[in-house]
């Protein structure tokens, strides 16, 4: 099968978002009980376009990507609700062998340690080339010609001479640049990037951010950020979904969020960033920590650590997504109040 | 890494000196001697002893006798039995033997082993996976001449598939009966090993990335988690290898196979120190040679190994 082919093959005229997710949630069997991970958590994104899921560590945000690419294993874990549609296409409960064609070639996705997530034992070089053997069937010397190529493209120096080299033989940032070739030479029309800048330094990740959004621009990729740094997302992404013990907290673009944020956990979040005109004894942050998945408290999860909580954020239902503006949802008692006071300190 | 490897084989030398001169001592210090061993209390022909006694220098002191059996090692000549065979003769004898007993019980080690280990780490918790953590625990349990005798009667002596003992057979079938018992514990260990690390390498965050790139299980399995989870595998095999040679005295006793543990047995009983010495030598320069390929075979399993 050509590239050309497979690549357009029921894409056709598709004129949808590129990937919707509904409704979904994931869940894991453990040993102390059933984990929800993701409860409910809806999105959409378009061809060439950036959204950033924002969340702290045990907010789900990883999971929902991870269930996204079909790489969770299950058992333990299960989607017993909710749909993932890639151009229509139902991904969820799709079988192994079809969603392995997806993968690497429709989604593709960069993880947040590049160092573990390259084999330790084969050559940067091969564990590029291999997607091309695998997924084009290019020969051996055709396959590295390709993969020297995508190693330019990302901006490794001297590809052709390092291709033989090992992970641990380079930086983190070329390391995350190899990962970064990788998982586009296939061209995927959807790349999930999960924390690709965490473990780096803070010039290189304005350069591999730069790099994301280049190669963006280039090939009209969406690309889902995922990330607990809202600095990086200001940059690239155009709308958010901020992400709570697996539940959506709030959704909006970028310039509605950072702007008037409706919820008291984003403004949270957005306090917590340092800012360079400011100067501070002690950076604000969220006191408390994220709930043990194990026991959510009930009604809103995060009025244990919320500043504005009263009586009824701590009673069930937890509160529904409001409309606080055109396409900006909130899920708080008081995201209309929160909302119209426009801006930070609660 | 020609440096590293001078340099080993370098180090092999006064580790040579310094375990024939340890197995000279212990042979001396056994308690009786050979003139007794031979005369079997009996009353023996003086004038034979007084002979025995000059062909082996039996009245010099200890590290007389010790240097000039060395000297006499590096001029070619390893000694003599009592019964007046070259040592070289009994090597030439027994080591392919035992090399083909080794060979033999190191196959099913490793691939059985590995093979069963892949199965079950795939298969976790699964029916196989409990039935062979029994059956491994039970085979690491069974003292080995239990075993022995066991596999013996059934298959040798009860249904007679395989010859019960000797080697008039030839390889493969006189040392397929002993080659399962000799390998039996080590088989287990290198099954659970192999599981174990396995599942490790499994959980981690390469293989995650291996799925993403739409990899197929196969590959995943073959260039992801096999070849990450062979060093543990490797060091324990290189290890049981140099073991092997050194024979089985219960494995070859039980199979009456005429294997170096059977020879050593025997001369350790009769005081023939340059028997006994000539082939812990033998052994221990074997086992180093195997030590220094697992260090090598180390740095091409993993890039990060590198030799200074």
């Amino acid at each position: 099968m050509s590239r050309a082919v497979r690549k357009t093959a029921g894409a056709e005229g598709w004129t949808g978002p590129l990937l919707s997710v509904e409704d979904l949630n994931v869940q894991f069997k453990t040993r102390d009980g059933l984990v929800r991970a993701v409860n409910g958590v809806s999105f959409e994104l378009n061809a060439g376009e950036t959204i950033a899921i924002l969340g702290e560590s045990g907010s789900g945000k990883s999971v929902t990507a991870q269930a996204v690419m079909g790489i969770l294993d299950m058992p333990p874990a299960s989607i017993p609700k909710g749909s993932i549609r890639l151009k229509g296409r139902e991904l969820v409960g799709l079988s192994e062998k079809d969603y392995r064609e997806i993968r690497g070639t429709q989604i593709a996705m960069i993880f947040q340690d590049a160092l573990s997530s390259l084999n330790p034992v084969i050559s940067v070089g091969e564990q590029i080339a291999e997607m091309y053997r695998l997924h084009d069937g290019l020969s051996r010397s055709d396959a590295k010609t390709a993969a020297i190529d995508v190693m330019q493209r990302v901006r490794i120096p001297a590809a052709a001479q390092r291709f033989g080299d090992y992970p641990h033989q380079f930086s983190g940032g070329m390391r995350q640049r190899i990962m970064i070739a990788m998982m586009i030479s296939q061209r995927p029309q959807l790349l999930i990037a999960d924390e690709p800048t965490t473990a780096l330094d803070v010039t290189v990740q304005a350069q591999v951010m730069e790099l994301l959004a280049e190669l963006q621009r280039d090939s009209d990729m969406g690309l889902i950020l995922i990330t607990h740094d809202l600095g990086v997302v200001a940059d690239v992404a155009q709308r958010i979904t901020v992400m709570y013990a697996g539940r959506t907290m709030e959704q909006g673009t970028v310039d509605e969020i950072y702007d008037q944020p409706a919820n008291p956990y984003t403004i949270g979040l957005l306090e917590s960033i340092p800012k360079l005109a400011e100067t501070v004894e002690r950076l604000p942050a969220i006191r408390g920590l994220p709930p043990n998945l194990l026991q959510v408290p009930p009604g809103c999860p995060f009025h244990p650590r919320c500043p504005l909580a009263q009586d009824v954020c701590r009673r069930d239902p937890r509160p529904p997504l409001e409309t606080v503006s055109e396409g900006h949802v909130s899920s708080c008692w008081f995201a209309k109040e929160v909302h119209a006071r426009g801006g930070l300190r609660v | 890494m020609g440096r590293y490897f001078v340099r080993r084989l370098l180090q092999m030398i006064p580790v040579f000196f310094g375990t024939t001169f340890l197995i000279y001592a212990l042979m001396f210090a056994l308690p009786g001697n050979p003139i007794d061993t031979l005369s079997r209390g009996k009353p023996r022909n003086p004038a034979y002893l007084q002979y025995i006694i000059d062909q082996f220098n039996l009245n010099d002191p200890f590290i007389v006798q010790y240097f000039k059996y060395i000297g006499g090692i590096f001029t070619g000549n390893f000694g003599k039995t009592f019964n007046n065979v070259s040592v070289i003769d009994i090597f030439m004898q027994r080591i392919p033997v035992t090399l083909q007993l080794a060979a033999t019980a190191f196959v099913i080690e490793l691939v059985l082993g590995i093979a069963l280990g892949i199965w079950t780490a795939l298969r976790k918790g699964g029916p196989f996976d409990h039935l062979s953590l029994l059956a491994t625990l039970l085979l690491i349990a069974t003292p080995i001449f239990v075993l022995g005798y066991v596999v013996q009667w059934l298959f040798g002596v009860k249904l007679g598939w395989l010859p019960p003992a000797g080697i008039q057979a030839g390889w493969p079938t006189s040392y397929i009966l002993p080659g399962f018992v000799l390998a039996s514990a080590s088989f287990a260990f290198v099954l659970r090993l192999t599981r174990q690390s396995l599942l490790e390498v499994f959980g981690s965050d390469y293989v995650r990335a291996a799925r993403a790139k739409g990899l197929p299980a196969w590959t995943i399995l073959r260039k992801y988690s096999l070849r990450n989870s062979l060093i543990p595998i490797v060091t324990f095999l290189g290890a049981d290898f140099a073991a092997l040679m050194g024979g089985a005295v219960i494995t070859e006793g039980i199979f009456n196979i005429p294997g170096i543990g059977q020879q050593l047995y025997q001369s350790i009983r009769l005081h023939e120190s340059v028997v006994v010495v000539g082939l812990v030598t033998v052994l221990i320069v074997a086992y180093l040679i195997m030590n220094l390929l697992v260090d090598l075979l180390y740095g091409v399993l993993d890039p990060r190994i590198r030799y200074e």
